[in-house]
């Protein structure tokens, strides 16, 4: 009897064993890795957009805020951070809170 | 605030849930319904009911000025305290009455039994209702503004929008980030290791009100005199005001239309950022989309103040076309109630099974087609929740409109603000009582969620 073979289409897997045996074990480790991560990122557009424009919205605003506030010198950092203001301004903020 | 929003949250939550009073359904809605008045509207009632000209003293019931600390405490402790009440009014209704009557057994009195059994198992709600009202006292702007009482937020305001100091409004900013952050460090270390689920064999049986005797009416002035102080003295205050002064109808059409072309789009691109972001914590979770996820509520913790001063100094710098346009307020309002859209698509996400779209799939249509025909439709719903939340909590937001607005763009909440802090009692009304309608709204679309879900 005559067997029928059906031909499987050919996965993401065999595609990577295939490109891995055509370079050196080293250099086809690493194009395979590259490969595979910037392929899943660009399948993963429509994640990784609107993840990118959460994370940089906010975390970039706040960093810039951070180095905003070092902008002043050494001398003048010790005259902001240890104002007697400060204190009173802490105790504020808590003294409603609790 | 914790301690006096715990005085009036206790007991009413207990009455609620565990007396033999009638109309507990209504009582327990009039503890929500302060939610329906924001902070800076409840400061603008206590300030046009107190003092020489104010509401009270024209019915012939005089009552001295409320400003600084005692007004600050006084407006945002009824403003708030219902987080505190929502939290424990749950943990009392999910409790195992056998735990109060074994103590009953063993010789504990009934004010015994609930401060040595009942209490203790209210810590988690304690924690997650004060948390709550923690993180809304700090990043408070409107309150303490209207009532000069200098806290963090109220300080960066004076330095940035008034000193112009720069570097110092920075570090404020940053402090107050650090207070934020302390609070949730120890929220989160005095909730580890916490178990209190139930352990032995069993279903939880049904509880029986307790009998108040005679007291029932000590209890009923409470009920009433908390509803009359956090809904009754706003509204009445507002109504007040609002009949002794003709409103500027042309403003107030133009402050609604401002407000709405803010938080409109703010909504919609709410809602699209938390699509994605949900679909893939949900469908395909990854210590990476847990991450972004968390990332949403990292914008929601932030004190507004501090975040609006961040986007300011950033705009200023990277993007200065971008400065005080509306495009900005608008991703402002997006990342700050991002976790607000998110909770709405991940529970319709959670219903909408994964199987059909699977099925699509077998039949060859595309990820983003199968998602689009068969998931999508279902999770409208929850998409449509989402958009209402963000745009109704945007309607009310102060203080990110207040820094990053345009030039001459007064919304309902800048309006309300701006008139009462110049003591313009009756002109503020009109803007307050439409604010504090779009709050309602929030409420009720939230109550309307939880009883779908509940």
């Amino acid at each position: 009897m005559h067997e029928r073979r059906i031909e499987k289409p050919k996965s993401e897997d065999s595609e990577q064993r295939q490109s891995q045996n055509s370079r050196s074990p080293v250099d086809s480790q690493t194009h395979s890795l590259l490969d595979s991560s910037t392929r899943r990122l660009l399948s993963d557009w429509w994640y990784v957009v609107p993840a990118l424009v959460v994370m940089a919205g906010v975390g970039a605003p706040m960093g810039y805020l951070a180095l905003r506030a070092l902008e002043a010198e050494a001398a003048e950092l010790g005259a902001i951070v240890f104002r007697v203001r400060n204190l009173r301004l802490l105790g504020n903020s808590w003294l409603p809170a609790c | 605030m914790l301690t006096a929003s715990a005085l009036i949250a206790v007991p009413l939550a207990w009455l609620t849930t565990r007396a033999d009073i009638r109309g507990r359904r209504f009582f327990a809605l009039l503890g929500v319904l302060p939610l329906a008045v924001p902070g800076y509207v409840m400061a603008y009632a206590l300030l046009g009911a107190t003092g020489p000209r104010g509401a009270l003293a024209e019915l012939g019931v005089g009552w001295p000025p409320l400003s600084g600390y005692t007004g600050a405490l006084l407006a945002l402790t009824f403003s708030t305290f219902p987080y505190l009440f929502l939290n424990l009014r749950a943990a009392l209704a999910g409790l195992d009455p056998a735990l109060e009557e074994a103590g009953r057994a063993l010789g504990f009195g009934p004010w015994q039994a609930f401060r040595r059994i009942t209490l203790p198992q209210l810590r988690p709600a304690f924690l997650a209702g004060g948390l709550l009202i923690g993180l809304h006292v700090l990043g408070d702007f409107g309150v303490v503004s209207l009532m000069r009482f200098e806290t963090f937020s109220y300080a960066l305001y004076l330095q940035y929008a008034v000193s112009y100091e720069g570097v110092y409004a920075a570090w404020l900013a940053l402090m107050l980030l650090a207070l934020t952050a302390s609070v949730l460090v120890v929220e989160a270390r005095l909730l580890r290791g916490l178990l209190y689920h139930r352990a032995g064999s069993g279903a939880r049986r049904q509880k029986r009100p307790v009998r108040l005797g005679a007291w029932r009416w000590v209890a009923y002035g409470f009920l009433v005199l908390v509803g009359l102080a956090s809904v009754g003295l706003p509204v009445g205050t507002v109504l007040f005001w609002a009949g002794n002064h003709a409103p500027d109808w042309a403003g107030l059409a133009e402050a609604l239309g401002a407000s709405v072309s803010a938080s409109a789009p703010a909504a919609v691109l709410a809602a699209a950022l938390a699509l994605p972001l949900t679909y893939r914590s949900v469908r395909r979770p990854t210590a990476a989309s847990r991450l972004m996820e968390r990332a949403a509520y990292f914008g929601y913790a932030l004190p507004p103040l501090a975040f609006a001063l961040a986007l300011i100094f950033f705009s200023l710098r990277v993007t200065p076309a971008f400065y005080q346009t509306l495009g900005l307020l608008v991703v402002a309002y997006a990342l700050h109630f991002l976790a607000e859209a998110i909770g709405p698509v991940r529970s319709a996400l959670y219903q909408a099974p994964p199987h059909l779209e699977e099925a699509a799939r077998s039949m060859g249509r595309s990820r983003l087609r199968a998602f689009g025909e068969v998931t999508l439709p279902l999770l409208r719903r929850g998409l449509l929740v989402s958009i209402a939340f963000v745009f109704l909590s945007a309607m009310k937001e102060l203080p990110l409109t207040f820094l990053l607005a345009p030039p001459g763009f007064e919304t309902l909440a800048l309006g309300t603000w701006s008139y009462a802090r110049e003591a313009l009692f009756g002109q503020a009304a009109p803007y307050a009582l439409l604010t504090m309608a779009f709050a309602a709204a929030f409420v009720g679309v939230l109550l309307a969620q939880e009883r779908e879900e509940g």
